[in-house]
């Protein structure tokens, strides 16, 4: 459980105001911060990781107080354990992707390290220097990074923002799959729907240093609560008539799906649309494809 | 898709699993869901989304069926296509609209201005709370 309440004055282009967060996420929760560029998210970070002192206010992670403007506790960023991980990947040229990874590590551990980059598709890279590497490879290697130091609390800053589609796509999955594996609290800084959809648990909507409105993705981006189990954000592509009925191709990160509409359905939608594509726990058909051992 | 308005009467439960009973226009109706959310309570308004091929048409007399949604409604238009039809049907409920074959409209001679009954299962209708019901939303 990680609660905060922080207050500093900040630099905008149309003058200074202040960034005034007052958040509680649960344990292993991810939480979206979700906002224009300005509006505070990445200072929220920083003010977390010990890089940016608040004007006033508590920091609580787990339990330890991190930083208390009445009491005069702050701890330093290398005595905090929170794992950041920017757009930027940060890792030492001349070293190789495993030294790059026992480097990050207080208390070495070898056998953890190989444990991660096998958990992580990195192992055949291992002793890669990360600039012969992809965008996404070295993402990767900042995320393993990043949870190799066994952080109170994951902080992600838009770490795939300059990667392409594809790469982006495959690691959002890698990053919900390491989410549920590890269970590590986490905040992510987000600018991409379809993202925060796919990731957050809860998402909080950042306007000039303050949270207009937080809940579940689609209560917030929705302003609807559905009872519905499989529901996605996604892109309508196409929609063609077949018989009397029509056909929506509706895209989702780079998977495809075909959907059933009915004319009264296809006068209000056109291609470009933004929709939430619903269905209940009770609808898909669920098939094995092959003999497990 | 049909989307219409109804208020929570009754909440069954069994683990994560709960049976809703709805009243839609004085229509009683229910549903299954899963993991009731603590939104979904009793006298709430909701909307109740189900799509047109979840629905059948049938013809009175009905004999025993498992069906836990049934209601009467009027044929008001339809739409006949090689192999589908697209029906349009008024209730007290309001509007809905049903997928249904070509050959089951044929066969029941279904014409528009024929009385019928609507039968949906529970566990095909989804529900939502309407965007204009001014809900409070965390945060």
């Amino acid at each position: 459980m990680i609660r905060l309440t922080l207050v500093k004055t900040l630099s905008g282009t149309t003058g200074p105001f202040d960034l005034s967060i007052d958040l509680t996420i649960g344990q292993c929760s991810l939480l979206s911060l979700y906002g224009k560029s300005g509006s505070g998210k990445t200072t929220l970070l920083r003010m977390l990781a010990g890089l940016e002192k608040p004007d006033s206010g508590r920091i609580e992670v787990n339990g330890e107080l991190w930083f208390d403007s009445s009491s005069g506790v702050n701890r330093p960023p290398q005595k905090r354990q929170a794992g950041m991980v920017f757009q930027q990947y940060a890792l030492f040229p001349s070293m190789t992707v495993r030294e790059n990874l026992l480097f990050a590590q207080d208390r070495k551990d070898p056998a953890k390290v190989d444990e991660m980059l096998e958990l992580t598709g990195l192992s055949a890279l291992k002793n890669r220097q990360p600039t012969t590497l992809s965008g996404g490879q070295q993402q990767r290697i900042a995320l393993a990074r990043a949870i190799l130091r066994n952080p109170g609390i994951l902080l992600l800053d838009e770490p795939l923002s300059a990667l392409d589609l594809q790469t982006r796509t495959r690691l959002q999955d890698e990053i919900h799959a390491i989410h549920r594996r590890f269970g590590l609290t986490t905040i992510l800084v987000s600018h991409d729907k379809q993202e925060v959809f796919k990731l957050a648990d809860r998402v909080a909507i950042l306007e000039t240093g303050r949270v207009v409105n937080e809940g579940t993705p689609t209560e917030v981006f929705l302003g609807r609560i559905t009872s519905d189990k499989f529901s996605f954000v996604s892109t309508i592509l196409d929609i063609r008539k077949v018989d009397c009925i029509y056909l929506a191709v509706i895209g989702t990160g780079n998977e495809l799906v075909e959907v059933v509409l009915c004319e009264r359905d296809a006068a209000s939608l056109k291609p470009g649309d933004e929709v939430l594509v619903a269905s209940k726990a009770f609808n898909p058909i669920v098939v094995k494809l092959r003999d497990t051992r | 898709m049909n989307r219409i308005k109804a208020s929570i009467t009754s909440i069954d439960t069994s683990g994560p699993l709960s049976f809703l009973g709805v009243d839609a226009a004085g229509i009683p109706l229910s549903l299954l869901l899963f993991d009731l959310r603590p939104h979904f309570t009793i006298g709430m308004q909701v909307n109740l989304l189900f799509k047109e091929s979840g629905i059948a048409i049938a013809r009175e007399p009905l004999g025993e069926m498992s069906f836990s949604n049934r209601f009467p409604a009027t044929v008001r238009k339809i739409m006949m296509g090689t192999i589908l039809a697209d029906i349009l049907l008024d209730s007290a409920a309001g509007t809905c609209g049903a997928l249904v074959t070509a050959a089951a409209v044929r066969r029941m001679s279904l014409l528009e201005g024929d009385s019928v009954t609507l039968l949906v299962h529970a566990s095909q209708i989804s529900i939502e709370i309407p965007k204009t019901s001014g809900l409070p939303l965390p945060g």
